[in-house]
C-alpha cells in the first residue's frame, strides 16, 4: 500500500502440509560466527550450549557451522522452495538465538511481505455476486426487440405534490 | 579499503525503489534520483485522498443498489440511522455487491419505513396551527 516498489501480497496460507504428513520446510540452516570477535560471543554459547538440543529436536534440518573472520554473526535459512532468508545475531542473546532458530523452523518459505487484505475468502459470497440481470425482468431473455411492452413510456410513481394534494384533499 | 563504499548500495536502493518506473530513470543513478523522492513524497500524501475515494466509491455503490430497488441514497442512510442499524457504508458496499438479497431487505425496509415517516412528516404539516401564533396567510392582502 505506501508504494508500488514495496512487495505486497494477499493473505495466504500454506495449509496443505499438515493434511497428510507435516513436512518441516527448513531444509538447511547456516550458524555464521567469528572465533575471535567478542560480537559472537552469544553465539559461539549458543553452539556450545544450544545446538545440540536443536539438531535432536530436528532431525530433518541440515545444520552448518560456518566460522568467518571479522565479521558479525548470524543465520543463514534455506528452505525448501528454493528461498534463502538471513537475520543478524548481533546483540543476540544465546536465548534469543535458540528462538529465532525456531522461528525459522516453523516457517513455510513464503516471502514476508506486506498484506493488501489482513483477511482472505474462497467464498466472498453466500447469495450470489451481484450480476446486471439479477434483479431484472428474465423475459427480456427471450424477447424480441423492438417489443411494444418495453418501448413503453414508464409509469411515474406519486410524486410528493401529489402525495400532499392526496392527504390535504382526504382531511378536507 | 574504497573512498566511497556505499557507491554500490547507493544504487541497489535506487534499483529498489524504481524497478517499476517507465525510461531510464528505471536503470540511470541520477535520473531515478528525483523521481524516486516524488514517488516517496506521494505515498504519503496520497493516503487522505485514497481514504476519501474509498469513502466515495462506497458511497456510490450502496447508491447503485437503492437505485435498482427504488429509493434514494439520501433516504436510506437516514432511515436506517433511525432505526438503530448500524451498518458502516464499507459494509453496506459489500452487501450491495456479494449479498444482493439482504440488501433488497434492507431497502424494501428502508422504503416502508421512509413512507411512514414522509406521512408523519405531512401530517404535521397539515395539523391547524395552534392559537397565539399569526402565518403570513392570515394576514389578508390590500390590494
Amino acid at each position: 500500500m505506501a508504494n508500488n516498489a514495496i512487495p505486497r501480497d494477499f493473505l495466504k496460507n500454506v495449509l496443505q502440509n499438515g493434511m497428510g504428513r507435516y513436512v518441516c520446510q527448513l531444509q538447511r540452516i547456516t550458524f555464521r560466527f567469528c572465533k575471535s570477535h567478542p560480537g559472537s560471543r552469544h553465539m559461539r554459547d549458543f553452539i556450545e550450549n544450544h545446538l545440540l538440543d536443536f539438531t535432536q529436536k530436528n532431525p530433518g534440518v541440515v545444520v552448518y557451522l560456518q566460522p568467518r573472520r571479522h565479521r558479525p554473526p548470524s543465520i543463514v535459512a534455506e528452505f525448501l522452495n528454493g528461498r534463502r532468508e538471513s537475520m543478524e545475531m548481533m546483540r543476540k542473546e544465546p536465548q534469543e538465538i535458540c528462538k529465532w532458530a525456531e522461528y525459522m523452523r516453523g516457517r513455510s518459505g513464503v516471502q514476508i511481505v506486506n498484506m493488501i487484505h489482513n483477511n482472505h475468502t474462497e467464498t466472498p459470497s453466500t447469495q450470489g455476486i451481484w450480476h446486471p440481470f439479477m434483479f431484472r425482468d428474465s423475459e427480456t431473455a427471450v424477447a424480441k426487440f423492438p417489443d411494444p411492452k418495453y418501448s413503453a413510456v414508464r409509469e411515474t410513481g406519486k410524486t410528493a405534490t401529489d402525495y400532499v394534494l392526496e392527504e390535504f384533499n382526504n382531511k378536507e | 579499503m574504497p573512498q566511497n563504499a556505499m557507491r554500490v548500495w547507493k544504487r541497489v536502493l535506487q534499483r529498489r525503489l524504481a524497478w517499476h518506473f517507465r525510461g531510464r530513470k528505471r536503470n540511470c543513478y541520477r535520473l531515478s534520483l528525483g523521481p524516486v523522492k516524488k514517488s516517496l513524497r506521494f505515498s504519503t500524501t496520497i493516503r487522505p485522498i485514497r481514504r476519501k475515494n474509498i469513502y466515495h466509491l462506497f458511497i456510490n455503490r450502496i447508491a447503485a443498489g437503492c437505485a435498482q430497488h427504488g429509493i434514494q441514497y439520501s433516504s436510506f442512510m437516514r432511515v436506517l440511522s433511525e432505526s438503530n442499524i448500524m451498518l458502516n457504508k464499507n459494509m453496506l458496499a459489500q452487501l450491495s455487491v456479494y449479498e444482493p438479497r439482504t440488501f433488497q431487505s434492507l431497502c424494501e425496509f428502508a422504503k416502508k419505513r421512509h413512507s411512514e415517516l414522509l406521512q408523519q412528516g405531512i401530517g404535521t404539516v397539515l395539523k391547524p396551527t395552534p392559537s397565539g401564533i399569526i402565518t403570513r396567510d392570515m394576514i389578508k392582502k390590500s390590494v
